[in-house]
């Protein structure tokens, strides 16, 4: 094909178990302009070196597996296309701060202890039985935490934050913006039961408001605003007058 | 999870409220003192001894001058804290030990001569 070109992508290699530390591998890559980084990744992976490690799934942008470093930037692979990076190369690494499992693939586990803390899930004040139907929300009920619904989980993120970089116990932008999303949400209780997650040390309080967490989000969540806005919550609740101000 | 309950929102709210005031008199207050006052623009008994301790003995003046040194001092520090553990000092926390303490001295020191005022 006339308009297939070459670049060179170099994606770090590390197997924890075997290697001392990490390296740089360099492939020639031929691609068209309609491929992404990821298949990239994947023609390296069927083409050339099958021991490539790297997570995809959904390759449109919606299961939130493929993000990587790219040219020292947290992107998803599957939305960054390879035309865009050329002549390159294309640097590809796994995502800043977090422990390396193989190549570019990290270690999540860390993250879904955060999640389940900030309780991913409507906690309604009462059993709601199946005979009353769903429940129903206006518009502006749903406008409330609609954009924080939109987290993929795909990390870039953390990624992104040099608080969570300097102390990875930080729960972090993505689950403290599912903290608030719930918290939003006019079906579930609301502050009381995510307060402690908010109020701690590694809560919303870790916080330095560098705000490059919301630029890289691939799905237009903005976690600084989520965590900021936890802020005045947690202060409010410290002074004892959350209720009193602060709504529900 | 061990979640810990964080001491922060006392100096974020000494820190907002810093923030709060340095934008609404902060800017007027250099114009005054620092430019139109020193350069002559304003009646030459604007800052006198007399005008200044009058009004720094009056209740709003005090009120008025502690909240504006002490605030803005603790919104100082907590930027200066800040930038400490941005840059990735490895003393970053002792600073901010020392920068925090140094707010409450200089608030006691404030709240003291004023009093005395
Ligand atoms: S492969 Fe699913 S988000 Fe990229």
């Amino acid at each position: 094909m006339t308009d297939t070109r070459t670049i060179r992508i170099e994606a770090l290699r590390f197997n924890p178990e075997t290697d001392s530390e990490p390296r740089l591998q360099r492939y020639e890559v031929p691609f068209t302009p309609d491929m992404s980084v990821l298949q990239g990744l994947q023609y390296i992976k069927d083409h050339l070196d099958g021991s490539l490690t790297f997570r995809w799934s959904c390759r449109m942008a919606v299961c939130g597996s493929c993000g990587m470093m790219i040219n020292g930037r947290p992107h998803l692979s599957c939305e960054t296309f390879l035309r865009d990076l050329y002549p390159g190369p294309v640097r590809v690494e796994p995502l800043d701060h977090f422990p390396v499992q193989r190549d570019l693939a990290i270690d999540q586990a860390g993250f879904l202890d955060k999640l389940a803390a900030i309780k991913p899930y409507i906690v309604s004040a009462k059993e709601r039985p199946l005979s009353e139907g769903p429940s129903r929300q206006t518009p502006a009920q749903l406008d409330a935490y609609y954009q924080y619904s939109q987290c993929i989980n795909c990390l870039l993120c953390y990624a992104a934050c040099p608080q969570f970089g300097l102390n990875p116990d930080f729960i972090g932008p993505a689950a403290l913006s599912l903290l608030h999303r719930y918290n939003l949400d006019s079906r579930d209780i609301g502050w009381s039961v995510r307060a402690d997650a908010a109020n701690a040390d590694v809560g919303v309080w870790e916080c330095t408001v560098v705000g490059y967490c919301s630029e890289v989000c691939p799905k237009g969540v903005d976690p600084m605003h989520a965590v900021n806005e936890n802020k005045v919550n947690s202060a409010l609740d410290y002074l004892g007058v959350k209720r009193l101000l602060g709504g529900r | 999870m061990k979640l810990k309950r964080s001491q922060e929102p006392i100096f974020w709210l000494l820190f907002g409220g810093g923030g709060t005031l340095a934008a609404l008199v902060g800017v007027v207050l250099i114009v005054i003192t620092g430019i139109l006052v020193p350069a002559g623009s304003l009646p030459p008994d604007t800052m006198s001894f007399a005008a200044m301790h009058a009004f720094a003995a009056s209740l709003f003046g005090k009120a008025a001058i502690f909240l504006v040194i002490t605030l803005l001092l603790w919104h100082g520090v907590h930027r200066m804290a800040a930038t400490a553990h941005h840059i990735g000092l490895a003393s970053a926390h002792t600073a901010q030990i020392v920068l925090r303490g140094f707010a409450a001295l200089a608030t006691a020191a404030c709240a003291y001569l004023l009093v005395g005022l």
